[in-house]
C-alpha cells in the first residue's frame, strides 16, 4: 500500500473520491512525512499542523455532502513564503519581516482555499526571492533531498524540497529569473513558469514586477497542469493580470509530439553546460525526434545578453519594490533620531547582503546620469530578446534546452562569488524577459545521483503546447526515481 | 530577421553615428562578436561591438547610492559592496554591445495599457489588523521619529 504522502495530486484526488482514505488521512501522512524529513531539509518556515488538519476536515465534510470543489479538494499544498497568508506569518525569507502577519491572503492562496486545498504551510526561499540556492534565506538554507550537502536550487528551494520528499503533494513557487524551474531541475520535479500575467501577483511580495510569476511544483506534468489551472486566471486586483481568456493548459497532454516543430536553443547548448546535463538533453532531443517531432537547432542571438540585461532590470525594479520596507508600518524597526536614520538603520540591519547588493545595484542603474546607459539600454535588449523569440516561433512550435547548466552544487560553493551564483540562471532568464511560459521536466540523474532538468519553452499564452511537449518528455524519460529521504521511516540525522 | 512582426515603428530616439546601428537589415549572428558562453561567467575585456554606448567608466559613488537607497552601511561595508557592484556592472554593461538604435524599450511583456478598474468603493483592509503590525502605533497612527531636521 502506497504511503499516502507519495501519491500524485491526481491519484490522491481519485482515492479521496473513491473513499479509499480521507483528506484527514492524507494530511496526517503528509505531516508525518514532514516530521521525519524537516530536520534534514528545513523546507518549511511555518508548518501549522492544526490549521492543516482543520482544512482537511472542511474538505472531508464537503466530500461527505457530495460537494466537489475541484481537483485540489483535500490535497496538501505548500506555499512559498513570499505569498501572503492572512493570519499566518509571512517573512519573504527576510529578517525585516520576521513575525509579520499579513492582513490579507494572496489571490493564489484565496483560490487554493476556495477549492478546499489543504495549505500545509510556508516554505523557505532566498530572501525576497533573490538567489539561486535558498542559501540567502535569513533563516538558514534548505537542503537538497537527493544529497543534503547540496542546495535544492532557488529561490523556491523550500517548495521544491517539500514536494520532492512528499511533505506536500504540490507547491506554489515564484519565478523571476528561473526560481521555479531551476529548483525543479535540481530536485527532480516538474516546475512551470506561466505566461506573464496568467497568474495573479496580488499578494506576491514583489521582487521585479515585470518579471515575477507564480507557478506550480509537482512530481508529474499532469499534476503541475492541475495546480496551475487552479490558480490561473484574471484578477482585477493585479493591474498586470492578463485580461484576455485564460489560456488552455491541459487539453493537449495526451496529444504527443508527432508533427510538432521543436527548436534546440543553440546558445544554451554550447560551452558552459555540464557534459552529463548536455548528454541527457541531447538524448531527449533525439527521443523527441524519434517520437515524430521535427527537431532543429535555432539561434537566439540576443539571449547571450539576457543575463546582463536581467541583472540590470531585476535589481532596478527590486530597488523600487523594496523601498516600502522602511520600519514605518510593518516589520522590523531599528530606532533613529530622525525618520531617515530609522529607515536607513532598519534596512541595513533587516536586509541580507544579497538583497542589499541588488538594491544598491538597482538604485545606481536608475540614478540620474546612468538610467539611459544601464536600465534604459537593458530594456532595449529585452525587446531584442523578445524579438528573437518571436522570430524563432515563426519556424518552431516550442524551444528546448537544459534548465540549469549544472546539477545541484554544494552548499557554500558559490556564496562568496555572486557572479558564479548568477550564472545558474543562464538558461532560464530569457523566458522571464520575454514573458513567455517555460517549464522544467526531470529526465534523469547524473553519475552522482543528482537530477537533470529539461526545459521546454512556448510562445506567450501557449501553455497547452508547453504541457503537451512536457508530457511527452515525461513519457519518454520514464523518470521515476525518488530521493531516499522520501520516506516516513525515521532517519537518523 | 530581427522579429519581422514586432519591428518598432518609431524613428530612432537618439542620434547615432555608428553605421552598425540599424533597426532594419539582415540578421546578424552576434555570437561571432562575443566570447562563447563561458563555463563561469568570467570577466570579459569588454565587447567588441559598442553600438551607441561608449565605454562607461564604472566608478560608483557608493555612499551616495546607499543614501538614496536609505541603507546605513559602515565604511567597510560600503567599500565591499562598491567593489562587488563594479564587478557585476562590468558584466551587466555588456548590454551596451548590442546596437539598439530605433529599438523601443520593453517595460512590460504584455501589450497592455491603462489597466483600469471601475471607480467604485470596495471594502479595504481591516484597519485594526493592519495597525496591529505597526512597530510603533499611536491610536490610528503609525508613530515615527521626527522627519524634519531641527533648524
Amino acid at each position: 500500500m502506497t504511503d499516502l504522502a507519495d501519491l500524485s495530486v491526481i491519484a490522491a484526488g481519485r482515492g479521496l473520491r473513491r473513499r479509499d482514505f480521507t483528506a484527514r488521512d492524507l494530511t496526517d501522512a503528509t505531516i508525518t512525512r514532514a516530521a521525519v524529513t524537516e530536520s534534514h531539509l528545513h523546507a518549511y518556515l511555518t508548518l501549522d499542523q492544526d490549521k492543516a488538519r482543520a482544512a482537511a476536515q472542511v474538505a472531508d465534510e464537503a466530500f461527505a455532502l457530495g460537494e466537489d470543489h475541484g481537483p485540489l479538494q483535500g490535497i496538501p499544498i505548500a506555499v512559498k513564503d513570499n505569498m501572503t497568508t492572512r493570519g499566518m506569518e509571512t517573512t519573504a525569507g527576510s529578517k525585516i519581516l520576521a513575525g509579520y502577519v499579513p492582513p490579507y491572503d494572496a489571490t493564489v492562496v484565496e483560490r487554493l482555499q476556495s477549492q478546499q486545498a489543504v495549505v500545509m504551510g510556508k516554505t523557505n526561499l532566498d530572501e525576497y526571492a533573490m538567489g539561486s540556492s535558498t542559501e540567502n534565506s535569513a533563516f538558514g538554507p534548505t537542503r537538497n533531498p537527493w544529497d543534503t550537502d547540496r542546495v535544492p536550487g532557488g529561490s523556491s528551494g523550500g517548495s521544491a524540497a517539500a514536494v520532492a520528499v512528499g511533505s506536500a503533494l504540490g507547491a506554489l513557487g515564484s519565478d523571476t529569473g528561473g526560481s521555479i524551474r531551476q529548483p525543479a531541475s535540481l530536485c527532480g520535479l516538474v516546475g512551470v513558469k506561466p505566461t506573464y500575467g496568467v497568474v495573479s501577483r496580488y499578494g506576491l511580495i514583489a521582487f521585479a514586477s515585470s518579471l515575477d510569476q507564480i507557478g506550480p511544483f509537482a512530481r508529474t506534468v499532469a499534476d503541475a497542469a492541475t495546480l496551475l489551472e487552479a490558480v490561473a486566471g484574471f484578477d482585477i486586483r493585479d493591474a498586470t493580470s492578463y485580461r484576455g481568456e485564460t489560456p488552455d493548459i491541459s487539453s493537449l497532454l495526451d496529444a504527443g509530439v508527432a508533427g510538432m516543430r521543436i527548436g534546440i536553443v543553440k546558445e544554451l547548448s554550447r560551452d558552459g553546460i555540464d557534459p552529463q546535463v548536455a548528454a541527457a538533453c541531447t538524448q531527449m532531443y533525439n527521443a523527441l525526434a524519434d517520437a515524430g517531432a521535427k527537431v532543429t537547432e535555432v539561434s537566439l542571438p540576443a539571449s547571450e545578453y539576457a543575463l546582463s540585461a536581467y541583472y540590470l532590470i531585476a535589481p532596478a525594479e527590486a530597488s523600487a519594490n523594496l523601498a516600502r520596507f522602511d520600519g514605518v508600518r510593518y516589520g522590523l524597526r531599528v530606532d533613529g533620531e530622525t525618520t531617515e536614520e530609522m529607515m536607513a538603520r532598519t534596512r541595513a540591519e533587516g536586509f541580507g547582503p544579497e538583497v542589499i547588493r541588488r538594491i544598491l545595484l538597482g538604485t545606481y542603474a536608475l540614478s540620474a546620469g546612468y538610467y539611459d546607459a544601464f536600465y534604459g539600454q537593458a530594456q532595449k535588449v529585452r525587446t531584442l530578446v523578445r524579438n528573437d523569440f518571436a522570430a524563432a516561433y515563426e519556424n518552431v512550435d516550442v524551444l528546448v534546452s537544459p534548465t540549469s547548466p549544472t546539477t545541484a552544487f554544494a552548499i557554500g560553493e558559490r556564496t562568496e562569488d555572486p557572479l558564479s551564483m548568477y550564472y545558474a540562471d543562464v538558461c532560464t532568464i530569457a523566458s522571464n524577459l520575454a514573458g513567455d511560459p517555460s517549464g522544467s521536466v526531470p529526465v534523469g540523474l547524473d553519475d552522482s545521483g543528482l537530477p537533470i532538468g529539461f526545459q521546454v519553452m512556448a510562445p506567450a499564452l501557449h501553455e497547452a503546447q508547453l504541457f503537451r511537449v512536457a508530457a511527452e518528455v515525461e513519457r519518454l524519460a520514464g523518470f521515476e526515481a525518488r530521493p531516499a529521504l522520501a520516506t516516513s521511516e525515521v532517519i537518523p540525522a | 530577421m530581427l522579429g519581422a512582426s514586432h519591428r518598432p515603428s518609431s524613428t530612432p530616439s537618439e542620434p547615432s553615428s555608428n553605421a552598425l546601428c540599424q533597426s532594419r537589415g539582415p540578421a546578424r549572428d552576434w555570437s561571432s562578436d562575443v566570447s562563447p558562453l563561458p563555463h563561469r561567467w568570467q570577466r570579459t575585456a569588454g565587447c567588441t561591438t559598442r553600438g551607441n554606448l561608449g565605454r562607461m567608466p564604472v566608478e560608483i559613488d557608493i555612499a551616495k547610492v546607499a543614501k538614496l537607497a536609505r541603507l546605513a552601511l559602515s565604511a567597510e561595508e560600503l567599500a565591499g559592496y562598491g567593489s562587488q557592484l563594479e564587478d557585476i556592472l562590468e558584466h551587466a554593461e555588456r548590454v551596451g554591445g548590442l546596437p539598439t538604435a530605433g529599438v523601443l524599450p520593453t517595460s512590460h511583456p504584455l501589450p497592455m495599457t491603462n489597466a483600469f478598474r471601475p471607480d467604485a468603493v470596495r471594502p479595504s483592509l481591516d484597519r485594526e489588523e493592519v495597525l496591529e503590525q505597526a512597530p510603533h502605533r499611536e491610536g490610528a497612527f503609525f508613530r515615527v521619529p521626527r522627519i524634519l531636521e531641527e533648524s
